[in-house]
C-alpha cells in the first residue's frame, strides 16, 4: 500500500515542498557552443579527481602499508575523507603536510623527518610516497630525498630494521591524468621497485584496478572454482572492508592486503591481467618487458561475454579447464537474462564513470538489449573511443550512435541529456545523483565514488554472480521508475 | 597528574591535563593528522553563498573535493590547471574561465576566484586578475587567497574567507538607518536545520534576521548586513574577527553566545534580550526549558556518569563540552584540529583541571587515547569515526547528520540520540560470547600480548603462566575485575555495575562468571555513601581482590577492613591479571593492604 503521508510527522505526500536550490533563478537556455568541454577552459563538476588518490587507494591495497603525501594537510584529508565515506573504514594516510617554508625551500625536510616520525610511530611494512602537484611543481627530487630519509632511519634504527621497510615512490603531479592514471602509476613504481626473477611460481597476477572489495572477493571466487592461485595487487578486500572483531591491534592495521613478498614473487607468474587496464597497464607491460611474464589488458570481466573473456584467458594460459560449478553461474546469470528481458529491451540508458566501467557497463546493457544514449569517461583516455565503437559493432547495435565523451565534465553530460527525446535509466557513480533528480530518471550505481548509499562497495558487479545482481538492480530501479504507482503487479 | 601514553617530543605540551595545550603550531610532518587545509577552510566558510559563481583555480582534483562541504554537494566551477597551464602560465586561462562561467551561469551576482597550491605556486597575479576582470565586467570578482600550504591548518582558511566576505561584501549597500530589531548571525552554517531552531527563538523575542554568515547568506542581504542592530556571534573561530571588524566599521555591537545547551540557550536568549531591553521575556523562555528539562529527562538517566570525549574543529568545543556536562556526562578528552587560545581557555574554564586536552590531535594519540581512558562515546568528524568503531567505541558526528542540535528542541535531539548511539545493540553484539572454541592450551602460553587477534579470544581462553614463575597456593581464589566489555579494565569502583569474576587456581586463570552489583555510589562524603560501598563490597565478599580503574580512600579502607584487596590498574584484563598474579606472588600470597599499581 502507498502511504498517504509520512507517518512521523502527519504531513501529506502532496504538501512537502521540497527545497531545490536552481543553478540560475529561472532556467535558461545555455550557450551552444559552451556545451562541449572541449570548447571551454572552465570545467563544472569534473568528473575525475588527480592522481594521488588513486596512488593512495593502491597502497591501501598492501598489507600494513601507509602512504606518505607529498604535499600539504588538504591532500591527504581530502582523501581520507572521500576514503572514509566510500568504504566505511578508517584510512590510515600520513601526511608531510606543506607550509610555507616548504613551498619556498622545498619538502626534503618534511620528507626525512616525516618518514622518520612515521616508522617509529607505526612500523609500517611498507611506505609509498605520492608526490602531489606542490611538490612537483617546487621540483621536489624525491628519489634522493628518500635515500636521505632512509639514512637517517638507519642511524636512529639500525640499518637492519630501515632496510626491512621498502619505500615505494609514485610521482604523481595532479595537474596531469586523473585518480585512474595514479592508479596506473603505482601498479607499475611497485613492480618496477620490488618485483625480482626467481624461480616459476605458477601463479597468475591480478591488477583489479579500481574496483571494490566486493569485486575482488568475486574475482578471488571465480579463481578458487577454476584451482588457481593468484596474486592480486592492491588487494583492497579486507583491508578496505575489515571485521568489527576486537580486540585490535595497537596500532589499528586492518587485516590482510599484499604482501611485499607475493609483489616481489610477481616477476615470476605465468601471466599479469589487468580487469581495468587503464589503471594496471603500466604494471602489467613493465612485467612484460621486464620479466617476460605475459600481459592480459582487459576486458574487464563485467556482464557475460566480459566474464567469458576473463575465464577463457585464463584457461588458455594456465591450461585448467572451466569447472562445471562457474558454468551453473553463468547459466543462472543467462537464465535471469531470458527472464528479465521485455524489461530491460530498448530501454535508453546514459552512463558515466571511469573508462573501463563504462566499457564493461556498456557491454552488458548491450547484453540486456538496452540502448545506449551517451558514454561519458571522465579520463581522457586514447583507446576509449575506439573501444566503444568496437562494444558498439560487436553487438551489432543499430540505433542511433550514442554520445562519447572522451574527459568531459559533468555538465556536458547533464546538458546532453537533458535534449534528448527519452531517458530511462543512467548508470554511473554517486556524482550523478543531482542529475538523475533532475532528470526524474533512476540511477543505478556502479564505480568510484559511492558515498551516499550503503553497501555497493561490498557488492560485486564483476563475474557472472554480481552481473546477476547488478542486472537485479538494473531491472528493479526501471521497475520502481516505471510502475510507482500499481505496486500490484506482478512480473 | 601524567597523561598515560607515549607523546612525540616535539608535540609535548600539545596535550595538557592541567594547563592549556599550546596552539597554532605547524603540523609535525608524517603523522596522520586529522587537519585540513585552508582552501578546504575557505570552502567551509563560503560553499553555502548561493547567487555567486565559485570557481576553483587549480587542478581538477581539488575542484572535485571542494564540491562537498559537510556532505552537501555544491556546483563548482574550475580552471582544471594541466601541464601546459603550469609550465605557460594560467592567468589568460582564468580570465576566459571566468567569462566562460558568467555565459554558463547569468544572472550569478560575484564571482569567488579560489587559489590552490598549484596557483600559488607557479605565482599567478590572481590578485590584479580579478581586479581587471571586476572592472571589465561590472560585477564583484573576489580573489579568495587559500593555498593549501598556506597558515597551519583549515582555520587559516576561515580567516581568508572572512577577510573577503568584508572587503567585498558586507555593507556595500548605501549606508541606511539601522533596521529596528535586525540582526546578523554571525558564523553559523545551518546543519541539518539548526539555523530554523535559531530562527524560531529569536522571532519569539520579536527579531528579523538580516544575514547568516554563512548559513543563508547572498550577495545581497550581505550587502544590507551594515544596518543591522546586532550581531550574534554563534561560531567563535569563523564570527569573532568579522564582528569585531564590523564593530569597528559600521559600529555594530556584538555579543558571542552559543544556542548548543540547554543553559547556554538561556543564557543566550537572557543577553540578546538585555540588549533589546525586553522584559517578561525570561518567564517564556524558562517555560521552555522546563518543558525541554522533562523531555530530555528519560536520556539522561541513561547518560547519567558517561564519559564522553570531544574532538572536532571549531570553536565549538567549549559549548559542546558544556551541553554534555548537561547530559550528565563525563568530558574526559576536549580537542580541536585548529582551536585557538581564546578557544581552550574558555573550555578549561567550564571543564576543570583533569580533562585532557589535545591541540591538532593525530590519528596515533586519538587511538591512544582512546585505548587508555575507554569513553562511553567519542564526539568527532567522519575521519574519526570509523577508527573508533574498530576500537569498538561508540561514535556521535559532529556537525550533526540527523538532527539539529541548536535550541531547546535541538538539546533533546542530543540527548535521545546520544542515549540512543551508547545503548545500542551492536556494541554488545560485538563481542560474540561463545562462538569461539576455546584453544588447545599448548597454545597460548602466556598472556604477555594476548589481545593480538590471532591468539585467539581471550575470555573463553585459559590464561596459562609459566609454572614455577608464581609460587600461588593450590587453593581457589577469586578475582573480580570492573570491566564492561572484558578487554580494558575501564570502570571506577563506585560506578561498575558490572563484574568479571575469574578464579585463580595454582598458575591457571580462569573466567568464572559475570556478576551484576548493586548500589552504585558517588563520592564518599555521606554516611550514606558509606553504606553503600560496604554493601558493594559485601557482593564481592568471596573474591580475595577487585581490579578495577579507581577507587577512592573510603572504598580502599573499607575493604582492608574486610580484607579484600583493591587493585587500581589501567591496563587489558589480561595484563591486569597478570600484574596481580605477579604482585601475589611478590608478597608470597600475603595481602593486606591496599596498593596502587
Amino acid at each position: 500500500m502507498r502511504l498517504k503521508e509520512i507517518p512521523i510527522t502527519g504531513i501529506p505526500y502532496d504538501q512537502i515542498k521540497i527545497e531545490k536550490v536552481p543553478a540560475t533563478p529561472e532556467y535558461c537556455e545555455r550557450p551552444a557552443d559552451l556545451i562541449p568541454s572541449a570548447n571551454r577552459a572552465v570545467v563544472v563538476n569534473p568528473n575525475r579527481t588527480c592522481m594521488p588518490l588513486g596512488a593512495m587507494w593502491a597502497v591501501l591495497g598492501i598489507r600494513k602499508g601507509i602512504p606518505f603525501v607529498q604535499g600539504a594537510q588538504g591532500c591527504t584529508t581530502y582523501v581520507r575523507y572521500t576514503f572514509s565515506r566510500i568504504f566505511k573504514e578508517p584510512a590510515t594516510i600520513a601526511t608531510a603536510s606543506f607550509h610555507e617554508d616548504a613551498a619556498v625551500f622545498g619538502g626534503r625536510r618534511n620528507l626525512v623527518e616525516g618518514i622518520r616520525n612515521l616508522v617509529v610511530r607505526y612500523w609500517p611494512e611498507l611506505i609509498g610516497v605520492v608526490t602531489t602537484c606542490s611538490s612537483e611543481i617546487i621540483g621536489d627530487d624525491m628519489v634522493s630525498f628518500i635515500k636521505m630519509a632512509r639514512a637517517n632511519l638507519r642511524k636512529e634504527i639500525g640499518a637492519e630494521k630501515a632496510d626491512r621497510i621498502p619505500i615505494v615512490l609514485i610521482n604523481t603531479p595532479s595537474f596531469a591524468g586523473s585518480h585512474v592514471e595514479g592508479y596506473n602509476r603505482a601498479s607499475k613504481a611497485f613492480v618496477e621497485t620490488l618485483a625480482t626473477k626467481g624461480e616459476p611460481n605458477g601463479k597468475v597476477n591480478i591488477i583489479p584496478g579500481l574496483f571494490y572489495p566486493g569485486d575482488i572477493r568475486e574475482i578471488k571466487h571465480l579463481l578458487c572454482h577454476m584451482g588457481i592461485e593468484a596474486i592480486v595487487l592492491f588487494d583492497i578486500s579486507d583491508t578496505l572492508d575489515a571485521p568489527l572483531q576486537p580486540p585490535m591491534s595497537f596500532p589499528y592495521y586492518p587485516p590482510g592486503g599484499t604482501t611485499v613478498e607475493e609483489i616481489k614473487d610477481m616477476a615470476n607468474s605465468l601471466a599479469t591481467f589487468t580487469l581495468q587496464p587503464h589503471a594496471g597497464q603500466a604494471g602489467a607491460s613493465y612485467l612484460e618487458r621486464k620479466f617476460g611474464v605475459r600481459a592480459v589488458l582487459g576486458p574487464p570481466p563485467v556482464g557475460v561475454q566480459g566474464t567469458d573473456a576473463f575465464l577463457k584467458a585464463l584457461r588458455e594460459i594456465t591450461g585448467k579447464p572451466i569447472p562445471d560449478s562457474l558454468l551453473q553461474e553463468r547459466g543462472r546469470l543467462i537464465d535471469s537474462l531470458a527472464d528479465t528481458f521485455h524489461h530491460t529491451m530498448m530501454k535508453k540508458v546514459a552512463i558515466m564513470g571511469d573508462p573501463d566501467i563504462v566499457l564493461g557497463i556498456t557491454r552488458f546493457v548491450l547484453e540486456m538489449g538496452m540502448e545506449p544514449v551517451a558514454l561519458a569517461s571522465g579520463t581522457a583516455s586514447k583507446t576509449f573511443v575506439h573501444d566503444v565503437e568496437a562494444i558498439l559493432a560487436e553487438a551489432g547495435y543499430e540505433g542511433e550512435p550514442p554520445l562519447i565523451i572522451n574527459g568531459g565534465d559533468l555538465f556536458e553530460f547533464e546538458e546532453y541529456l537533458k535534449k534528448q527525446p527519452r531517458l530511462d535509466l543512467i548508470i554511473g557513480n554517486s556524482r550523478a545523483v543531482d542529475i538523475s533528480r533532475e532528470l526524474q530518471v533512476p540511477l543505478v550505481r556502479v564505480g568510484f565514488p559511492i558515498y551516499d548509499r550503503f553497501g555497493y562497495q561490498k557488492r560485486p558487479i564483476v563475474g557472472y554472480r554480481g552481473g546477476e545482481m547488478l542486472l537485479a538492480e538494473i531491472v528493479n530501479s526501471i521497475l520502481d521508475y516505471q510502475y510507482p504507482d500499481d505496486r500490484t503487479q506482478q512480473l | 597528574m601524567k597523561i598515560p601514553f607515549e607523546v612525540i617530543p616535539e608535540r609535548v605540551g600539545q596535550l595538557e591535563l592541567v594547563g592549556l595545550p599550546a596552539c597554532d603550531r605547524r603540523t609535525l610532518p608524517g603523522v596522520i593528522s586529522q587537519r585540513a587545509c585552508a582552501l578546504y577552510g575557505a570552502r567551509w566558510m563560503l560553499a553555502p553563498i548561493r547567487d555567486v559563481i565559485h570557481l576553483i583555480h587549480g587542478p581538477v582534483g581539488c575542484a572535485y573535493y571542494s564540491e562537498t562541504v559537510r556532505k552537501k554537494r555544491y556546483q563548482v566551477f574550475s580552471t582544471a590547471l594541466d601541464e601546459t597551464d603550469i609550465v605557460f602560465g594560467a592567468g589568460q586561462k582564468l580570465e576566459i574561465a571566468i567569462r566562460e562561467s558568467l555565459n554558463l551561469r547569468p544572472g550569478s551576482s560575484a564571482v569567488l576566484v579560489y587559489t590552490t597550491c598549484a596557483a600559488g605556486l607557479i605565482g599567478e597575479d590572481v590578485q590584479a586578475i580579478c581586479k581587471r576582470m571586476s572592472a571589465t565586467l561590472g560585477l564583484p570578482v573576489v580573489p579568495v587567497n587559500c593555498p593549501g600550504f598556506c597558515g597551519v591548518s583549515q582555520g587559516d582558511g576561515h580567516d581568508v574567507a572572512a577577510v573577503a566576505l568584508l572587503d567585498h561584501f558586507i555593507g556595500r549597500e548605501p549606508v541606511g538607518s539601522y533596521l529596528e530589531n535586525h540582526v546578523n548571525i554571525l558564523g553559523e552554517f545551518d546543519v541539518q536545520g539548526d539555523l530554523k531552531e535559531i530562527e524560531y527563538l529569536l522571532q519569539r523575542l520579536g527579531l528579523n534576521l538580516i544575514c547568516v554568515v554563512s548559513g543563508r547568506a547572498t550577495v545581497e542581504n550581505m550587502a544590507r548586513a551594515h544596518r543591522a542592530r546586532l550581531n550574534i556571534v554563534h561560531c567563535g573561530r569563523t564570527g569573532r574577527w568579522l564582528a569585531r571588524k564590523m564593530e569597528e566599521r559600521f559600529g555594530i555591537p556584538w555579543r558571542k553566545v552559543s544556542f548548543f545547551g540547554l543553559d547556554e540557550t538561556i543564557a543566550a536568549l537572557q543577553s540578546i534580550a538585555t540588549f533589546f531591553n525586553r522584559s517578561g521575556e525570561n518567564e517564556w523562555v524558562e517555560r521552555e526549558a522546563e518543558a525541554t528539562r522533562r523531555r530530555a529527562a528519560p536520556y539522561l538517566k541513561r547518560l547519567a556518569g558517561k564519559r564522553v570525549a570531544l574532538f572536532f574543529g571549531a570553536s565549538r568545543m567549549s559549548s559542546m563540552a558544556r551541553a554534555f556536562k548537561e547530559l550528565g556526562m563525563e568530558v574526559v578528552l576536549c580537542g580541536s584540529q585548529f582551536g585557538c587560545r581564546e578557544d581552550y581557555v574558555e573550555s578549561r574554564r567550564c571543564l576543570g583541571k583533569g580533562t585532557l586536552m589535545i591541540d591538532d590531535a593525530n590519528q596515533r594519540e586519538l587511538e591512544e587515547f582512546l585505548h587508555h581512558f575507554r569513553p562511553d562515546l567519542l564526539v568527532g568528524g567522519t575521519r574519526e569515526k570509523f577508527m573508533a568503531h574498530k576500537i569498538g567505541i561508540p561514535f556521535l558526528v559532529f556537525p550533526q547528520e540527523t538532527s539539529p542540535y541548536a535550541g531547546f528542541n535541538g538539546f533533546v535531539n542530543l540527548a535521545r540520540e546520544v542515549a540512543t548511539l551508547i545503548g545500542a545493540p551492536v556494541w554488545r553484539l560485538m563481542i560474540p560470547a561463545n562462538l569461539v572454541e576455546p584453544p588447545a592450551s599448548e597454545q597460548g602460553s602466556t598472556c604477555g600480548d594476548s589481545l593480538a587477534p590471532e591468539n585467539g579470544f581471550l575470555l573463553e581462553e585459559e590464561i596459562m603462566m609459566n609454572p614455577g614463575n608464581y609460587a600461588m597456593k593450590e587453593m581457589a581464589h577469586k578475582v573480580a575485575v570492573a570491566t564492561r566489555d572484558g578487554l580494558m579494565v575501564d570502570e571506577h569502583f563506585g560506578r561498575a555495575d558490572n563484574f568479571m569474576i575469574f578464579t585463580l587456581q595454582g598458575n591457571k586463570v580462569k573466567k568464572a562468571e559475570s556478576r551484576t552489583i548493586s548500589c552504585l555510589t558517588g563520592h564518599c562524603a555521606g554516611d550514606k555513601h558509606k553504606d553503600a560501598i560496604v554493601k558493594r563490597l559485601e557482593q564481592l565478599a568471596d573474591c580475595r581482590a577487585v581490579i578495577c580503574l579507581k577507587a577512592g580512600q573510603c572504598v580502599q579502607e573499607k575493604a582492608r577492613q574486610k580484607g579484600i584487596l583493591i587493585l587500581e590498574i589501567n591496563d587489558t584484563v589480561s595484563n591486569a591479571l597478570k600484574e596481580f598474579l605477579q604482585y601475589y606472588a611478590e608478597k608470597g600470597g600475603y595481602m593486606n593492604e591496599g596498593t596502587n599499581l
